[in-house]
């Protein structure tokens, strides 16, 4: 009788501390009865069990997530990989081997493949074929010195191009400005000043004869090309 | 877990892996990682934490397979001793911005949109209720002591009996039990501020 009058003085302190063995249902006998009669007098601790109940449905609903797939190949890539591989004798065989292993994950293999097609591409534009290079296993191709030699031809070929149109362009502009200056020169012989426009623009489209003649020069310079 | 027969498979796997067979590492990986990794979740409440110290962890682990005795327990709790003993030491390092982190782990959940929610409920509202009420829980988890938040997680989170976190945090059982239900108390007022104080008289 004394002993339940004991734990019927428990205090919060008391109850608090037992708590999750009270929910569990591990206090012995006695325990579990002064548990009992102490929450059955205190408003607090009737809450604070409710609210650690609550709280452990909430814990428990917690999902369990997903690693990153990344994680497998970075822990991969320092276990198996030859640099990371230290302590342990996992991944045995030649180097190659483990080198090779670690490489052929479809993720890496990804990364090397689209590695492959950049270089490709680049080399491509410096006007190198990966396939004749390796149909003559002519390396030297890849060599830097050979790489700027190609992109230097064809800056050159580039660069001629541009020269080619502009002096072509210049042409144009010299046979504008010799129809203009002819156009200028016959001008003074035509003796209708009223209308001048218009028959301006007639002997422009009848070309005198001398003018016909400058026009021989560019356009077999034209031809020339 | 804790069944004999699995030790023997780990201990089996284990060689296998210290013979260079490198599947038998990749079945560690795989069998272990999904663990690991929600142990550092939930104990840094960061992605990019969790990420890192799970890849620490295999590593380590990699380079001390030789050290594993079958006999002396499973390796998942070997391998929980090892992750808990790395996230202590990471919390100690990371003590100077521990508080700016509790804050900022409220935006860092942006990052964890991969939260299975289909697993939450039927409608968007119980998904986002959901969500909510996991946010709320994981950040008062991280206002928790290292002490008490990892007791906490490895019961409720990790469903590790009391026997085998005694062993993991190499603490006697009665304490295992008395950081468990002082971390649960302690959460659970955190998350029900109206509750009212700890160790409030009667």
């Amino acid at each position: 009788m004394s002993e339940t009058l004991q734990h019927r003085a428990w205090t919060c302190a008391q109850f608090e501390e037992q708590l999750s063995e009270y929910r569990e249902g591990t206090l012995a006998a006695d325990a579990a009865a002064a548990a009992r009669a102490h929450l059955h007098g205190c408003d607090a601790c009737q809450g604070l069990l409710a609210a650690v109940s609550a709280t452990q449905e909430e814990l428990g609903r917690l999902p369990e997530l997903d690693p990153p797939a990344r994680l497998l190949y970075r822990i991969q890539a320092q276990t198996l990989a030859p640099g990371g591989h230290r302590g342990g004798t996992v991944g045995a065989g030649s180097g190659w081997q483990r080198a090779w292993r670690s490489v052929w994950s479809p993720r890496f293999a990804l990364g090397f493949a689209m590695s492959v097609f950049a270089v490709a591409l680049l080399l491509n534009a410096a006007q190198v074929n990966l396939g004749a290079v390796m149909r003559q296993g002519g390396l030297s191709q890849l060599s830097p010195v050979s790489l700027s030699n190609a992109l230097s031809r064809r800056f050159d070929r580039a660069w001629a191009r541009g020269v080619a149109y502009y002096h072509d362009l210049r042409v144009v502009y010299e046979i504008e400005a010799a129809i203009h200056q002819m156009r200028q020169s016959s001008e003074p012989a035509a003796t209708s000043p009223a209308g001048g426009n218009h028959s301006q623009r007639r002997q422009g489209a009848s070309q005198p004869p001398e003018l016909a003649a400058q026009l021989q020069i560019p356009m077999g310079f034209w031809s020339e090309r | 877990m804790a069944s004999v027969g699995i030790h023997v498979q780990d201990g089996e796997l284990v060689e296998r892996c210290l013979a260079g067979d490198g599947t038998a590492w990749e079945d560690v990986v795989r069998l272990h990682s999904r663990r690991v990794y929600n142990l550092c979740f939930r104990f840094t409440g960061r992605a990019t934490d969790a990420e890192d110290l799970a890849q620490d962890v295999f590593v380590r682990l990699f380079r001390n397979l030789g050290s594993y005795r079958a006999e002396a327990g499973s390796l998942a709790t070997w391998l929980t001793t090892l992750t808990r003993n790395l996230l202590i030491d990471h919390y100690r390092r990371a003590k100077p911005d521990r508080m700016t982190d509790a804050l900022e782990t409220e935006n860092d959940r942006g990052e964890r949109v991969e939260l299975p929610l289909e697993a939450q409920g039927r409608t968007a509202e119980q998904q986002v209720w959901g969500r909510e009420v996991q946010e709320q829980v994981q950040r008062a988890l991280l206002k928790l002591s290292p002490e008490l938040r990892e007791a906490v997680i490895l019961r409720d989170l990790q469903d590790l009996d009391y026997k085998e976190i005694a062993a993991v945090m190499r603490i006697p059982e009665g304490t295992v039990k008395s950081r468990i239900n002082r971390g649960r108390i302690e959460l659970a007022r955190l998350l029900r501020p109206s509750l009212g104080a700890a160790g409030s008289p009667s």
